[in-house]
Parts: C-alpha cells; sequence; structure tokens
C-alpha cells in the first residue's frame, strides 16, 4: 500500500503547543526528540520547518505544520499541489476563528472552509464543515473559538480566550487572582489575550516556557476534560479524533 | 517552449504526462522514478532527428550493457511506445515500435527512421514533415567524465562563431569573477582552451571539476539562444555557492529580456540548487518562469505533482516542505 500521511495546519507555535497536549491525550506518538535528528515522513524526507510528526494509535502518519501566522490557505494550497506524489488521507485546518465573543463561529469557519475549496478539484462536501475532493479525501476545518460571555477574558475569540475560559471555569480563585493583579498594574498597557493566558501559567509549568504551557495544560484533568467539552462543542474534537485514529 | 509531454512505454514508464513546463522546469524525485527518462524523452522528441537523438541517448546511458536500443528504449512488457510533446510552436506524435533487435521510428504515420541493435543505420531529419519546436537542444550531464563531453574548445569556437562570445564570457565571468576573458591557445600544437586571468592563462582542464562544471554550463548556457538545454544533475561538484551563481545564470538566460531566451528542464537531488534557483527567480523578478516537478513512479504510472510560480515559493519558504 502507497504511503500517506495526515495533515494538522494551525497558525502557530502556541496551537502546535496546544495540538501536542490533543495528540497525547488520544495516544499518538511523537516521532521527533530532542538530541535527535529531524524525524522523517514517509517518503524518508526530513520533517523541519516548524513541522512536528507524529504517529497515530494506528500507525498513520500524521505531520502537524505551525504556519506561523502566516495564512493557513497558502499551506493549504501546497498540501493540495503536492498530493499527487505526497498523498494526504486527512487535512484538517484549525485557526483562531478571531471575531468577537457574541457571535456564532461557524458559518465564518464555513465560508473559510469553502474558500480552500478552489485549491481542490471533485469536492463533495461529507458533513459539516468537512469536504472530499480527488486531491485529499478528507478536508475538514476545526476552530478555537469560545463565545462564552466575560470581560475578564480575551477581547476576540482565539485559543487563549478558550484557554482563559476553561481557568476561570475550573479554577475559578486562581483566574480571579490571575485577573486581579493583571488590572491592578499601575501604569500598564491593557493585557492582550496571549498576555491573559499566560499570565494564567504564573508558577504553574512556568520552567517549561510559553509554549510548553499550552500542551500542559492538557495535563490537568479536570481543565483537560473542560477543554474536550468546549473543544466538541464546534466539532474540532471530533476532528482530531479522526486524525488521531 | 515545451509545455507538456505524454509518454506512453518509454523504459521503465508505462504512463507519464508531465505538464505545465515553464522556462525552467526542475524534475525532482527518488532514484529511479523516472527523471532521466523524461530528460532523454525530451531530447529524443524535440529533435529535428529523432531517431538519430535516439541513438545518442543510448550511448549516453547504456552502451556498455550490450542491449540493443530497442530494448532500452520501449518498455520490456510493450512493444512499443508513442511520445506526444506539446509546445507553443505545435505539437508531434512520434511511435517506436519494437521488432526483435530493431526500432522502427515514426512520426505520424511517417516512417522515420530504424535502429538495428545498438546503432541508427537510418535516420532523417523531421523538418518537412513538421514544424521546428525548439531553435536548437543541448543535453548538458554535469555527471559525466571530461573524455565523454564536447571539447571545451569546440563548444567555446561554436559560441564564437555563432558571436556569443560576450554572453558566454558573461555568464562565465558571472560564476567565476577573476576571469578576465577566454581563448584559445595552443600547446603542443593542439588548440586548449584557455581561462585568461590578469597575469596568466590557465588551460580549462587544469582546473578542479567545479570549474570545469561551471564553464561547460556557461557555454551550453550561452552558445545559442532560443534552446532547449536539457541538464542532469547541476549541481554535481558545485559549492553551494557556486550553486547560487549557477541558479542566477540560468535564471538569466530564460528571461524573455535576455539576450538567450533558453528553456532549461533540470534533473536534480539538491534542495540546495531548487532553494538558489527559487531565490534567484524571486531576486530578479522572474518567479513565475519557474516549475517544480515532483516525480513519483508506481508500477510505471507516473504520478506528478506540478508547482508553479509562487506556489513554488510557498512550498519551500512558507511550508518549508522537502520537494526533493
Amino acid at each position: 500500500m502507497s504511503a500517506t500521511q495526515r495533515v494538522v495546519i494551525i497558525e502557530g507555535f502556541t496551537d502546535r503547543a496546544f495540538v501536542t497536549g490533543i495528540l497525547k491525550r488520544l495516544g499518538c506518538v511523537s516521532l521527533g526528540a530532542s538530541g535527535q535528528p529531524p524525524p522523517l515522513d514517509p517518503w524518508k524526507a526530513k520533517v523541519t520547518g516548524g513541522q512536528h510528526a507524529w504517529e497515530s494509535s494506528t500507525g498513520a502518519f500524521i505531520r502537524v505544520v505551525a504556519a506561523n501566522n502566516d495564512d493557513l490557505e497558502k499551506r493549504v494550497r501546497v498540501f493540495a499541489a503536492t498530493a499527487a506524489t505526497t498523498p494526504t488521507e486527512i487535512l484538517l485546518v484549525v485557526p483562531d476563528s478571531d471575531q468577537n465573543p457574541g457571535d456564532a463561529p461557524l458559518p465564518e469557519l464555513q465560508r473559510r472552509l469553502n474558500e480552500m475549496k478552489k485549491f481542490f478539484t471533485g469536492v463533495a462536501d461529507v458533513g459539516p464543515r468537512a469536504f472530499s475532493s480527488t486531491e485529499i479525501g478528507h478536508v475538514a476545518a476545526g476552530v478555537w473559538s469560545e463565545q462564552e460571555p466575560g470581560a475578564d477574558l480575551p477581547a476576540t475569540q482565539t485559543l487563549e480566550r478558550m484557554v482563559s475560559a476553561s481557568f476561570r471555569s475550573v479554577h475559578p480563585a486562581r483566574f480571579s487572582e490571575v485577573t486581579n493583579f493583571l488590572t491592578s498594574r499601575t501604569a500598564a498597557p491593557l493585557p492582550t489575550g496571549k498576555e491573559q493566558a499566560m499570565a494564567l501559567m504564573a508558577g504553574w509549568y512556568s520552567d517549561r516556557y510559553s509554549e510548553s504551557f499550552f500542551e500542559a495544560v492538557w495535563e490537568d484533568a479536570a481543565i483537560a476534560t473542560d477543554l474536550e467539552r468546549r473543544l466538541r462543542a464546534t466539532g474540532t474534537y471530533e476532528a482530531f479524533e479522526r486524525i488521531a485514529a | 517552449m515545451i509545455v507538456q509531454v505524454h509518454i506512453n512505454g518509454v523504459r521503465g514508464l508505462r504512463n507519464a504526462t508531465v505538464g505545465s513546463l515553464s522556462p525552467i522546469s526542475v524534475l525532482v524525485g527518488r532514484n529511479g522514478c523516472g527523471k532521466s527518462t523524461v530528460l532523454d524523452v525530451l531530447s529524443v522528441a524535440a529533435s529535428e532527428n529523432p531517431t538519430f537523438a535516439a541513438s545518442v541517448s543510448f550511448a549516453r546511458r547504456s552502451a556498455e550493457d550490450g542491449v540493443s536500443a530497442s530494448k532500452w528504449f520501449v518498455h520490456s512488457a510493450m512493444d512499443r511506445a508513442t511520445i506526444k510533446l506539446r509546445a507553443s510552436e505545435g505539437s508531434r506524435d512520434l511511435v517506436f515500435a519494437r521488432k526483435n533487435d530493431d526500432l522502427l521510428v515514426q512520426l505520424g504515420s511517417h516512417a522515420i527512421g530504424h535502429l538495428t541493435g545498438q546503432l541508427a543505420v537510418n535516420h532523417t531529419d523531421i523538418g518537412s514533415l513538421t514544424p521546428k519546436l525548439v531553435t536548437d537542444l543541448r543535453f548538458v550531464d554535469m555527471r559525466a567524465r571530461s573524455q565523454t563531453r564536447r571539447p571545451a574548445h569546440d563548444l567555446y569556437s561554436e559560441a564564437r562563431t555563432a558571436g556569443r562570445k560576450a554572453v558566454v564570457v558573461d555568464l562565465i565571468r558571472g560564476l567565476l569573477p577573476d576571469v578576465e576573458d577566454l581563448e584559445i591557445l595552443t600547446v603542443d600544437n593542439r588548440p586548449v582552451l584557455h581561462l585568461s586571468y590578469q597575469d596568466r592563462a590557465v588551460p580549462l582542464s587544469l582546473s578542479g571539476d567545479g570549474v570545469r562544471n561551471i564553464a561547460l554550463l556557461s557555454f551550453e548556457l550561452g552558445v545559442r539562444p532560443n534552446s532547449l538545454i536539457l541538464v542532469e544533475e547541476p549541481e554535481t561538484h558545485l559549492h553551494p555557492a557556486a550553486m547560487i551563481s549557477a541558479a542566477e545564470a540560468m535564471v538569466r538566460t530564460v528571461r524573455p529580456q535576455s539576450k538567450s531566451e533558453n528553456q532549461l528542464v533540470l534533473a536534480t537531488h539538491s534542495l540546495e540548487f531548487i532553494d538558489a534557483l527559487v531565490r534567484s527567480a524571486q531576486k530578479l523578478g522572474a518567479l513565475d518562469l519557474l516549475s517544480v516537478h515532483r516525480l513519483s513512479l508506481e508500477n510505471g504510472e507516473l504520478k506528478v505533482s506540478s508547482l508553479t510560480g509562487d506556489l513554488v515559493l510557498d512550498a519551500r519558504a512558507d511550508a518549508e516542505l522537502e520537494l526533493r
């Protein structure tokens, strides 16, 4: 049987760390190791350049691509164009919603996914926010979003807002202390979404630095359960389950 | 300009189509995927004498193996091969029928040649039957030993006669900045091409493999305009810095505003060379002239991923894909 891959495209290194936590939770094994040469894909090519390599629970190869805040659509176009020689069975794209808290994220996500269809031929919808194509069997979109109201949460629907909302729900006292600290600073700028989320790290996995914090949140059982619930609300967790199967 | 080639039954390729060919097309893929066969096919099908070109390809690749050209050229499970070549100037269909050790060559329904064993015993120009697709066709195997190549003084003389000396010297100086000129001097009454520096002249043959390859490449790029130049492993013997210069020279010679306006098809295993081409094309505003074609062969079926223009840049610079 020909070699294939499954691909997850996310925006940046913070997202990649968060995905690391999800894939570990779903039983995947990282193929990269610190101090070792870069891992190889099924075509014996090195996996480098901000990409991570994983093996699913059934032995499928998973490539996680951090777009480094460049547009995700460009990466989708590249994987569509190279699918003839590096077959991709599943492609999952997970952007930040970036919408205001009151706005439903899924219509906008569907619009972006529809835009991506132009890179493919033989497109047919196969479910909510998923289509099949000649080039790639299953193309799907998930989203980092959180509509829950709250002025104490980051202002737009992002991964940081979702993680912060989860902290607020699971560890309300800790969340409140961090919020009070952030708002009590004199002559400090208004905290950004990333700063709000990162502030929750203080004294908690901080030895693993900010990127790993977003991986480590999955090691707190209560937060992991809460995050899974939030991701299931948009079908994003199910999309990762398909990747990890 | 050649834009597409369809191959049926040539060597290991039962069925293959390589399209979206551009002024610089780079073929990449693992050993045995068919890159060299595609180059051979182009050298045969774009030639004004396909039968003779097939015998030259055969001699270049397999003459010492003792097999006949017909066995070498046609897929072992088939009795005939076909090549359909599409160019902006027209198209041509060629058929190569195997009959024992003979290879009978046809252009459409016209018999145009006959190879027996390892030799072309009958071969004709096809200029009266079909439009000419390229002004000149050159095959550059950067891995070849110098004894099997045309002598450098011959190549230089060709360029000089065609009024292309300035173009060739410019290319050489772009790659070897200290060289001031080229001269054919005699050594023991034999013509020998020399690289002229400020205070001395050095026979090209005494230079290292890398310098010789750079010079060879310069001749081939500059000798005639509007050529189809097929290059096997251009990275051979080149330091990464020389690859960058070579890539830039290549991009310069395919641009419409150049004095050469060549079409290049390269086969390479070097990611550094691909990146050098991307960088040069971007620097010279010529990214739309570049395409990368990744080949993968499965049971004789050639799979091709063709990336053109900014998609090549996206794949290397943004996605950092290992394109080889």
